[in-house]
């Protein structure tokens, strides 16, 4: 069986590639895409720790996945909704422009 | 026993090529095309190997493994060959490999060619993927990968609002039909533990009758039946059938060899494919099949009548695939498997020749897809229009046409089942004939009534044109060789000749066209109007609305939402009042405690002398708030590695 340590490298770096992506990128919607690459990287994590366990007949790291799944879906469809607000509001994607949180 | 492990590689060769087009560059020049067609011809290398596999061993094979195993039970995956898979795989690589040669030419002056390519691959690898499945899971899956790729490719010119919109129309509609489908699956699963269809030892779900013991489950119908009305919902969002057409005349707004190759001979036929691969779960339902057969004629006769009154040349031919979908479903709930089966079969090389067609004409005409604006395009572009007319002469069942011999067939099995969706579906044969002349006469004869200069196609267009066409009128001929309808139904019913059938076969077809050739003649259609509009009570006006069905969805479906939208936004508006009484309670509040306060002394003097000293020091701290989220998300972040790392090494001293 494959080590473990090499698993959480994988989610290492998908959580890295996904953070560098939200604070790198201008696009929100690329952020957007990026959060979700960082919750699928804990989700990894679930599922290896999960099955590395000395006791995998307990069903957790499936279900804990599945919830943060479901989660995730719905934290994808209030974050489409807030960008969606947002660009009506800006008339732009680019997060960089996003900048009313200063008292001009 | 020859192993049939190579059949992953017919959906998963696509799927990787899809993958591997992701990455080029999205205006690569012909190698896209190419890498596409030669990977479906792979496929089809594989499918005819699997054909003469299939023909030597009469019994279904199959493959299994288990993708995961969960509380006991195991999901499991495989592939299952028998004739459905092979005769269904032999058209869909037949046909798709066409369809990629012309798309090549038909899509070369797009900027985004390469990604067109993409989803046509992530479409290929879905539909091969249904086809070669023994696991209604993995069915499910590529099922919905297949709608992702109609999704994708119907809203590929996303510039066009009304591309955009019928993209998101045909994945939402094709959603309700899913849902119907996913609850299916978890009931087959409850039951019977399993998800396979076949497997070795005979505990398929549909070789065990496993569903079928629970005789009055739901509603006096069987497990079985319960599951497969289940199944046949997702069935009616894929194959547009009634209620849930609505999206397929929508989807013409994709480009044309999308149309051709899923909405018109592959996807739409997956549902018919569905009921025809889990056609044992219906069998034991009598009731069941007589409402599909009732289902689908009346969405046969619909969709034909509507056709009738449309001017754009491609939701003419989309209604007419709804109405032939729904001619399969009466093939399937009147005959069984061999006879919806055998006209998918030969439907989608004549509606595949159809619409690389029409894509040929507007092409042709600098894209104008209103019959009204063509006419006499057979003498301008020769060859495309023969073609077309081999196509139109199967489509209408002109007798030894590829499609005659498939319409023959579902005739004599509803006339043996039930003599009055006979006549429903005889007469919407009628009426498919008189839309189609109608359609070519508007399209080739009289004179030209638009203002571009039509000219011929590409050879790249025209060479899956003509072969398609020598298929469609040829087919027949070559099905009856190869003894297809015994061959997809070795044990289930023949329909036995009728003389009758036959007379009544040829008399709609044979008068359609004729009656349309009168009705349509090219001299009247120079006054502008169309011949049938004289029709009382403003049935034509009907017609040409598509019946109103998407205005009543609008005003049904459409008002539910809005209304259920005004109660969220009346939900936030109450929400905003309670923050403006709190805030105006805290404002009375302070003041009250205000007033009470040393004004002079304390607040001006002491605080706001303060204030001032650190505004007038505090430039640099001031600078970091930029107002600009990303920033703040930025420097969040530096934040928390700075923490983490300080805790690391505290740690590592401390060890």
């Amino acid at each position: 069986m494959l080590p473990l340590e090499y698993i959480l490298i994988l989610s290492a770096v998908l959580f890295f590639i996904g953070l560098a992506g939200v604070l790198i990128r201008r696009h929100v919607i690329i952020m957007l895409i990026c959060i979700e690459m960082m919750l699928n990287a804990a989700n990894i994590n679930f599922i290896a720790f999960w099955r590395y366990n000395p006791n995998p007949e307990l069903h957790l790291g499936p279900l804990f996945t599945l919830f943060s799944i479901a989660v995730g879906g719905a934290e994808a469809a209030v974050g489409l909704g807030l960008v969606i607000a947002v660009y009506r509001f800006y008339n732009t994607a680019n997060a960089d422009k996003f900048d009313m949180l200063k008292d001009s | 026993m020859p192993s049939i492990t190579f059949l992953y590689w017919i959906p998963l060769l696509p799927l990787v090529m899809a993958g591997l087009l992701a990455f080029f560059k999205p205006n690569a020049k012909r190698v896209a095309s190419f890498l596409t067609v030669a990977t479906l011809l792979a496929c089809f290398f594989f499918s005819v190997k699997a054909y003469l596999i299939d023909i030597e061993i009469e019994k279904t094979l199959t493959h299994n493994f288990a993708w995961m195993h969960v509380g006991g039970k195991s999901i499991e995956f495989g592939v299952a060959l028998n004739s459905l898979t092979s005769s269904m795989l032999l058209m869909v690589c037949f046909v798709g490999s066409l369809i990629f040669i012309y798309a090549g030419s038909y899509m070369q002056d797009d900027e985004r060619k390469t990604r067109f390519f993409c989803y046509l691959n992530l479409f290929a690898a879905g539909m091969l993927g249904i086809i070669v499945s023994n696991s209604l899971l993995m069915l499910f899956m590529c099922w919905e990968i297949v709608g992702l790729a109609s999704y994708l490719l119907i809203g590929f010119w996303y510039h066009k609002p009304s591309a955009a919109a019928a993209a998101q129309k045909a994945f939402i509609t094709t959603r309700i039909g899913d849902m119907g489908f996913l609850i299916g699956i978890l009931l087959a699963f409850k039951y019977s533990g399993t998800l396979l269809f076949y497997t070795d030892g005979g505990t398929g779900l549909l070789q065990s009758g496993i569903l079928s013991a629970n005789t009055n489950y739901f509603c006096g119908l069987s497990l079985s039946a319960t599951v497969a009305l289940l199944l046949f919902i997702g069935a009616i969002g894929k194959s547009g059938q009634l209620p849930l057409h609505v999206w397929l005349p929508d989807a013409m707004e994709g480009p044309t060899p999308v149309s051709a190759l899923i909405h018109a001979a592959t996807m739409v036929a997956a549902g018919v494919f569905l009921v025809a691969r889990t056609f044992v779960l219906f069998e034991g339902s009598p009731c069941l099949l007589n409402g599909i057969a009732w289902l689908g004629s009346a969405t046969m006769l619909f969709a034909a009548v509507t056709a009738l009154g449309q001017y754009d040349i491609k939701r003419i031919l989309a209604y007419s695939t709804v109405s032939q979908l729904g001619f399969m479903m009466v093939g399937l709930g009147t005959g069984g498997v061999a006879f919806g089966m055998f006209h998918l079969l030969t439907h989608a090389f004549f509606k595949a020749l159809l619409f690389l067609g029409a894509g040929s004409l507007i092409h042709g005409c600098h894209h104008e897809q209103d019959i009204r604006k063509m006419g006499g395009l057979l003498r301008t572009m020769p060859l495309t229009g023969y073609a077309y007319l081999a196509g139109m002469l199967s489509l209408c069942a002109f007798p030894f046409t590829a499609g005659y011999f498939s319409k023959d067939m579902i005739l004599l099995g509803a006339w043996e089942h039930n003599k009055a969706i006979f006549a429903v579906v005889a007469f919407s044969s009628f009426l498919t004939a008189l839309y189609m002349t109608r359609q070519c006469l508007y399209v080739f004869f009289g004179n030209y009534r638009g203002h571009h200069h039509p000219h011929e196609s590409p050879f790249q267009m025209i060479l899956p044109i003509l072969i398609l066409a020598v298929f469609a009128i040829g087919g027949g001929f070559f099905a009856e060789n190869i003894h297809l309808f015994t061959f997809l139904n070795p044990v289930g019913k023949h329909a036995e000749h009728n003389q009758t059938v036959v007379f009544v076969s040829w008399g709609v077809a044979l008068g359609g066209m004729l009656i349309g050739y009168l009705f349509y003649h090219p001299i009247r259609l120079r006054s502008g109007k169309d011949p049938l509009a004289c029709l009382p009570f403003g049935i034509y006006k009907l017609m040409e609305n598509r019946f109103y069905i998407d205005e009543i969805y609008a005003f049904t479906v459409g008002n539910i939402w809005k209304a259920a939208g005004i109660v969220c936004y009346l939900f936030e508006e109450l929400l905003i009042v309670i923050k403006v009484i709190t805030e105006a309670l805290v404002n009375k509040l302070a003041r009250l405690c205000a007033n009470f306060g040393d004004n002079t002394l304390i607040v001006n003097y002491g605080f706001d002398n303060t204030c001032e000293m650190i505004k007038r020091r505090a430039h640099l701290v001031t600078a970091i708030q930029t107002g600009q989220v990303a920033a703040y998300l930025r420097i969040t972040t530096l934040g928390a590695l700075l923490f983490v790392l300080t805790f690391w090494i505290l740690l590592k001293i401390k060890i």
